[in-house]
């Protein structure tokens, strides 16, 4: 049960817990309970700033110990001699049954460990465990990853996908009986989601807990079903007897988790059990949506007009998310007047021809890749984990050690130019927001750009003003970019992009921390940037997005280009993108599965075929 | 390769370390005290220099540059210091204005450059020997706690990392249009890029004490590797011997100086 009952056997309670952050007049956790017992999946939702860190940090016992603040209500676990509560044991205790890993797996890494398999045996080394035991159990972990091939590596210069399986390679082989994961699958493409996910279902299975916060409700209710790979085992093969049991059909959502918990405002505005969890929970109030299989259940009970099976499923709107949870809301409706404001002063295709990068330690890591997108077009960049996506887009720019290649902007050459003048042809938007953020304020942020390329005055407040406007950011305009949420964050770089007025706009997925509301207003900005002629170019594993704004498709596999055509081909081929680890979008797994004609790309369209 | 087999099979980085140490608590004897034994210490500088050469040339040239860089300058820098300055100085053998060379400041100059070149000569052979990660990865299996040898081995581990971070920032800066061809550039070019690589770093170190405090860094137990080194009893020995007799000369050589010295004061 995901409600706050418990027996000798719950694994965790949480109970009337409250989290009080110095410097915040309210809780960042307000009276939240629930228990969770062996062999349970929750899932824990809700939308940008609605405390599900918060809450995880609270639970693994890092707050107050190392977070500061306050925390009041019951965190306990069971013992031999009753029940173990987290204000009362060291943190030390605590953490041998409970593990967390936090959204970033750079930070996870100890930073004192040179090879891969030294990394993932740390936490046993630290425990004192036997060597022989501590390699079986760490190689078994490696191999139930798929991850051997890195052991040797030197963990700080692995790809971001390899730094989160190899993170939750060395949270497991400590073997925790409750296992917090905090939007970790991120950064993993396809096939490493699936892994994940596998793994997260064994853990359960073998009688422990598991509390997820997914980076998309999708990713906690949705099978990557385009994969069909013979190195691990499905998801469905190792999830619970009553899983197992459940048919393989469009009609039936694969059920990974066992209950949710819905938050809101650091409160806990809804809970539920079962399989079909997420009827219970009122989603869209939260700002978050149901998965699309769910609404498409509902839309096409609807359309028949006969009884279902199913509860009430809400579809987010827009304009829910801001009734009730005091969240301001994302507008979209001006935006293309600020686009239009925004337009370069020239406008241009991109012109790629044998584009070469290398890496330092690495070697070449985009080999020869060559491409044309014209004005008014999305280009979507897809590839595995370490495929060369970012590299490519970098080197368009110039950046990294030793890149080359012919790049033209409407037929004005970048070749030999630096990176700085580059800019003027060529926005990027950075994976990390953290490494471009340093001024005092988000406006300042935001003209950074344009003051660098000799943007001044009332010109220059005019265009600031615009981008902030198209990025929904007016009202932080004075605050500083470091105290942001995530998801404002990285709106706060695509807004710096969108200020330097390039008329090529590249992209480097620029959905990571963007909620559900977040990646609305993705879809919208980037079809409108198309729209008013701007050249895109984005990368992303968000098959959804892509769907929805992309027109031509790049597949990238080991640094080559190995597939370039229609979005409407490219993202319906499963069998092309299986073997390159990646997976369709849910809404094209379904609609191959009714055999739609045409099959929608994305899930509006789904839904709007089942309302015919 | 010789020196790397040594290193990686043969030579414990602990047992390097002891010798280190030893050499290094044999050069706080008081060498001046005794006659003619302010240049000794150069002399005993040798001893770990033939172990760089026993150890292969490339030890040995690792070793050279590393007594260049760490010792010549201050020896330097001690001689001109003390040679001009020396306020004990009777016996001046050149003056220039209020300059003056003294033998008595040259002399104790060039005594405290000798006994520096012995105490840093045993960790230029350790470093020369094993690479800086080894060394603190053999300190951590020898037996010393994790919180000890930690802050040594993730300096070493995160630099590379501090230093991709360091390029990624400066590559995510120019993408905007920073331009840092001229000096006044470079200046300009400055707060941008060190903000978030300080933030950055500030950040991440906080995320990571949370993650090593999940990964039981905290454990009282006695930490367990998964590639131990090769290590021997006869070697474990050895440091014990090199440890131990490092402290014995040490406090022997200065309860000699002073018995004498006491001797001296009730004689008069």
């Amino acid at each position: 049960m995901v409600g706050p009952r418990s027996d000798r056997s719950t694994l965790l309670v949480v109970d009337g817990l409250h989290y009080h952050v110095p410097g915040r007049a309210s809780a960042v956790v307000d009276n939240v309970s629930f228990a969770l017992q062996p062999e349970q999946i929750c899932i824990l939702l809700g939308a940008e700033g609605s405390g599900r860190s918060s809450l995880l940090a609270a639970c693994a016992g890092l707050a107050p110990a190392l977070l500061g603040g306050r925390v009041d209500g019951e965190r306990s676990m069971p013992e031999p001699s009753g029940r173990m509560h987290c204000d009362r044991v060291p943190l030390e205790r605590w953490t041998r049954e409970m593990s967390l890993i936090l959204d970033d797996p750079a930070s996870m890494l100890s930073g004192a460990r040179d090879t891969v398999r030294e990394e993932v045996a740390f936490g046993l080394a630290c425990r004192g465990t036997e060597r022989v035991a501590m390699a079986r159990t760490v190689d078994a972990t490696l191999a139930a990853l798929a991850i051997e091939h890195l052991s040797a590596r030197d963990p700080s210069t692995l790809s971001g996908g390899e730094m989160a399986r190899v993170v939750l390679a060395a949270t497991l082989v400590v073997d925790p009986h409750v296992l917090l994961v905090d939007e970790a699958e991120a950064s993993l493409d396809a096939a490493g989601r699936e892994l994940f996910v596998a793994a997260l279902a064994r853990r359960a299975a073998s009688g422990n807990a598991v509390l997820w916060a997914p980076s998309s409700v999708e990713h906690a209710s949705w099978p990557d079903a385009g994969l069909r790979g013979e190195r691990a085992p499905r998801p469905a093969e190792l999830a619970t007897p009553a899983q197992r049991a459940k048919p393989n059909h469009p009609t039936a959502i694969p059920a990974w988790a066992d209950g949710g918990l819905l938050l809101a405002g650091g409160s806990c505005v809804g809970r539920a059990s079962g399989d079909a969890w997420w009827q219970g929970l009122h989603l869209p109030r939260a700002g978050v949506n149901a998965p699309l299989l769910a609404r498409w259940q509902q839309r096409a009970a609807a359309d028949r007009s006969a009884s279902s099976s199913l509860g009430p499923v809400h579809v987010y709107n827009a304009e829910d998310s801001g009734s009730g949870m005091g969240r301001a809301r994302l507008r979209t409706d001006h935006l293309s007047q600020s686009l239009v404001a925004l337009a370069p002063e020239r406008s241009g295709g991109l012109y790629v021809r044998d584009l070469r990068a290398e890496r330092d330690g690495v070697g070449a890591v985009v080999h020869d890749v060559s491409f044309d997108v014209a004005p008014g077009e999305v280009l979507a960049v897809i590839g595995a984990n370490g495929s060369g996506k970012s590299s490519l887009l970098q080197a368009l720019l110039g950046l990294g050690p030793r890149s080359a290649g012919r790049i033209r902007v409407g037929g004005r050459t970048l070749d030999g130019r630096e990176t700085a003048l580059r800019a003027r042809e060529i926005g990027l938007v950075w994976q990390r927001s953290e490494d471009q953020l340093f001024a005092r304020s988000v406006s300042l942020e935001v003209g950074f750009g344009p003051r660098a390329l000799g943007g001044r005055g009332e010109r220059l407040a005019e265009t600031v003003a615009c981008a902030l406007r198209a990025s929904g950011l007016e009202r932080m305009a004075d605050t500083h970019p470091l105290d942001l949420g995530r998801g404002a964050r990285r709106r706060v770089t695509i807004a710096a992009a969108l200020a330097m007025r390039t008329p090529v706009l590249a992209l480097d997925e620029p959905e990571r921390g963007l909620d559900e509301e977040g990646r609305t207003w993705l879809v919208a900005l980037l079809r409108g940037l198309a729209d008013s002629g701007r050249t895109v170019v984005v990368a992303s594993h968000d098959m959804d997005v892509l769907g929805r704004v992309a027109d031509r498709v790049l597949v990238m596999a080991h640094g080559v280009g190995i597939a370039d055509g229609p979005a409407r081909r490219i993202l319906r081929d499963r069998e092309l993108l299986a073997t390159h680890g990646l997976a369709a979008a849910p809404a094209v797994v379904l609609g191959q599965a009714l055999a739609s004609d045409p099959v929608p790309l994305h899930g509006d369209a789904l839904l709007e075929a089942a309302l015919g | 390769m010789k020196s790397e087999s040594l290193a990686r099979t043969v030579w414990h980085p602990a047992t390097s370390l002891a010798l280190a140490l030893c050499i290094a608590l044999v050069a706080f004897v008081p060498w001046a005290a005794m006659s003619h034994g302010r240049f000794a210490p150069l002399f005993l500088t040798l001893i770990p220099g033939s172990l760089a050469v026993w150890a292969g040339p490339p030890v040995f040239a690792r070793w050279l540059r590393g007594m260049a860089i760490a010792w010549l300058p201050l020896a330097v820098s001690m001689l001109l210091v003390h040679g001009l300055f020396y306020p004990e100085g009777i016996d001046v053998l050149w003056s220039w204005g209020w300059l003056r060379v003294t033998r008595e400041g040259w002399l104790f100059g060039a005594g405290l450059a000798a006994r520096f070149a012995l105490a840093v000569s045993g960790i230029v052979l350790a470093s020369a020997l094993h690479s800086a990660a080894d060394l603190a990865r053999g300190l951590e299996q020898s037996g010393l706690p994790l919180r000890w040898t930690y802050p040594l081995r993730a300096t070493i581990g995160l630099l590379p990392a501090a230093r991709r971070r360091a390029t990624a920032i400066q590559d995510a800066q120019a993408a905007r249009g920073l331009a840092a061809g001229s000096l006044f550039q470079r200046v300009r070019a400055l707060p941008p890029r060190i903000v978030p690589f300080a933030v950055g770093l500030l950040s991440e170190a906080d995320v990571r004490a949370q993650a090593l405090a999940l990964r039981g860094m905290d454990s009282a137990v006695r930490p367990t590797s998964i590639a131990p080194w090769t290590d021997s009893s006869r070697q474990r020995m050895l440091r014990r011997a090199l440890i131990g007799g490092g402290l014995l000369v040490l406090v022997l050589s200065h309860a000699l100086l002073a018995g004498i010295a006491v001797r001296a004061l009730s004689g008069r």
